[in-house]
């Protein structure tokens, strides 16, 4: 390709792309402002069943109890952060054992595949009554809910040293720690983040549904308590504020692995063609 | 700038419960300084052989020896530099940070190691020492790795199939190049390839194998003048190197097992 064809190519694919910020928020926010707009709409012209209210009505329901909002967050959160860490330590141990036993990573992957497709909602009365209905409930089935993918992510992360790399660093004499902290932990990284980020919106998810079962404060109970009251605006408020709860936690994750293995490899300055 | 020495040496695999002969009894001895290709059809235990060379791999019988000493002691002493066929370079790292990892890994263990940047301005990268791995070409990615395997300055410099994935002209490039990096640093040099042209460019000897058992069949001494150029390759003496090459490797098997010798015109004395 000639330089001026290149230079063209460049521009063009310059045009379709947006500047970042636009981009990561620009259109989402266009997209919400569109969807909260027709809603409105359709509630007004009665178009809309009665259990689906206006986006003005949920933003009222919020204004009147953004308090009581915060107050059985607490807890939620706490459950799901104790959880998420809890199952991010098991994930860890299972897949140093599944890596480093010949034979252990099928029946490892097994009990994994089993405790995945467990039905949390019936589990969790009988859990309540081996671990009692305050926070260690919550924290048990916010580890269930979402260990599986820890332990697929970390298996991966554990095997993704290269044979080359690996035999290099065997040529450079290196120590299992060098060849721990220098090659095996960053080649793991991307896998575990990859892992941690899926992992994070269901431990706040697991919480939850451990609040539903039975809870004197969170989330989970308030939803409950809006449902059996028919109070439509505010269970729609609950359910807003979980998903922003498990975007936030997502997004948190996503951060911290910015910040941990950096923004990525950037462009290729060179080929050989 | 160590001899290397190969004595009844032989390795088998065991693939899907068979044992696989990968080298037979091979006996070799690569002296001090010069640079040597092994060159064989795929299968033919060549990189089986570099590995074994490079401790990565241990010999189910007979010795070899660096300098005098096991590989073990050479790799403990960082006397070995390992070029592998894919760069493996640490996506992670800068240019400049990867071909620092020996001297971070030997840490004081190693007395002058070489300056980093002088390595990377002499595999002609000096602009891309903080770019990453991944934006660099395949060759660039590999003039990395040879700098990296130069870093604590090797007493030996094994080579494996290092160009094999790169095009023909940059191929032609990075043997230019590689000759003139090994002439600067007067390693002992050992070339694993799969081709005739090459291993004729660059070797003072090269060491045929067949397969089946991997096994050495022939011993091919390239009389070419250094340094070597281009023009060389133009020269009816490169072609008849190269011809005793193909010879060996394609000829019936009794031509192949004698050792031959190239007489060229401007042999070196």
């Amino acid at each position: 390709m000639s330089a001026a064809a290149s230079r063209a190519a460049e521009a063009a694919r310059a045009g379709i792309r947006l500047p970042g910020m636009a981009q990561s928020f620009g259109i989402p926010l266009l997209l919400f402002a569109a969807i909260v707009a027709l809603l409105e709409w359709l509630k007004d012209s009665g178009h809309l069943p009665i259990t689906v209210p206006a986006p003005s009505q949920v933003a009222e329901a919020f204004l009147q109890s953004y308090g009581d909002l915060l107050y059985h967050m607490g807890p939620t959160v706490l459950g799901a952060v104790l959880g998420y860490a809890l199952a991010i330590s098991i994930a860890l141990a299972l897949a140093a054992i599944a890596t480093s036993v010949r034979g252990a990573e099928p029946p490892i992957f097994r009990i994994g595949v089993a405790i995945d497709s467990i039905p949390l909602i019936a589990l969790t009365p009988i859990l309540m009554v081996w671990v009692g209905n305050g926070l260690s409930s919550r924290i048990a089935i916010a580890t269930i809910a979402s260990l599986f993918p820890l332990i697929v992510g970390s298996i991966r992360g554990f095997r993704a040293v290269e044979q080359n790399a690996s035999e290099l660093f065997h040529v450079l004499s290196a120590s299992r720690g060098q060849a721990m902290v220098k090659l095996a932990l960053p080649s793991a990284l991307p896998y575990l983040f990859a892992a941690f980020k899926i992992a994070a919106p269901l431990a706040i998810l697991g919480s939850l549904i451990a609040e539903w079962v039975s809870a004197d404060r969170g989330l989970g109970i308030m939803m409950v308590y809006a449902l059996f009251s028919f109070n439509v605006p505010l269970a729609w408020l609950t359910i807003l504020a979980v998903c922003a709860l498990a975007a936030l936690a997502y997004g948190l994750v996503a951060g911290i692995e910015r910040l941990v293995v950096g923004a990525g490899s950037g462009e290729r300055l060179h080929s050989d063609g | 700038m160590s001899e290397i020495a190969l004595a009844g040496v032989s390795k088998s695999f065991a693939i899907a419960h068979k044992a696989v002969h990968a080298l037979a009894e091979v006996s070799l001895t690569l002296p001090k300084g010069g640079f040597y290709a092994l060159i064989g059809p795929s299968g033919c235990g060549k990189s089986t052989l570099l590995r074994l060379i490079a401790d990565i791999l241990r010999p189910d019988a007979g010795s070899i020896s660096i300098g005098g000493h096991p590989p073990a002691e050479a790799r403990k002493r960082h006397e070995i530099g390992f070029v592998f066929q894919d760069a493996s370079l640490l996506p992670w790292r800068s240019v400049l940070d990867n071909v620092r990892l020996p001297i971070e890994i030997a840490g004081r263990s190693v007395a002058n190691p070489a300056d980093p940047m002088q390595l990377i301005e002499l595999v002609g990268l000096a602009d891309f020492a903080h770019a990453r791995p991944s934006q660099l070409s395949g060759g660039m990615q590999q003039r990395v790795s040879i700098a990296r395997a130069l870093a604590l300055r090797p007493k030996v410099l094994l080579l494996d199939e290092p160009f094999g994935a790169l095009d023909e002209i940059t191929r032609q490039r990075m043997n230019l190049e590689l000759l003139r990096i090994w002439q600067e640093t007067g390693t002992t040099a050992v070339l694993v390839t799969h081709n005739i042209s090459e291993a004729a460019f660059l070797a003072d000897r090269v060491h045929v194998l067949a397969a089946h058992p991997g096994r050495i069949v022939a011993e091919i001494g390239v009389g070419l003048a250094r340094p070597r150029t281009l023009a060389l390759m133009r020269t009816n003496s490169f072609a008849q190197a190269q011809n005793a090459l193909r010879d060996a490797l394609f000829g019936e098997d009794g031509a192949a097992e004698e050792e031959a010798e190239i007489a060229a015109g401007q042999a070196p004395t």
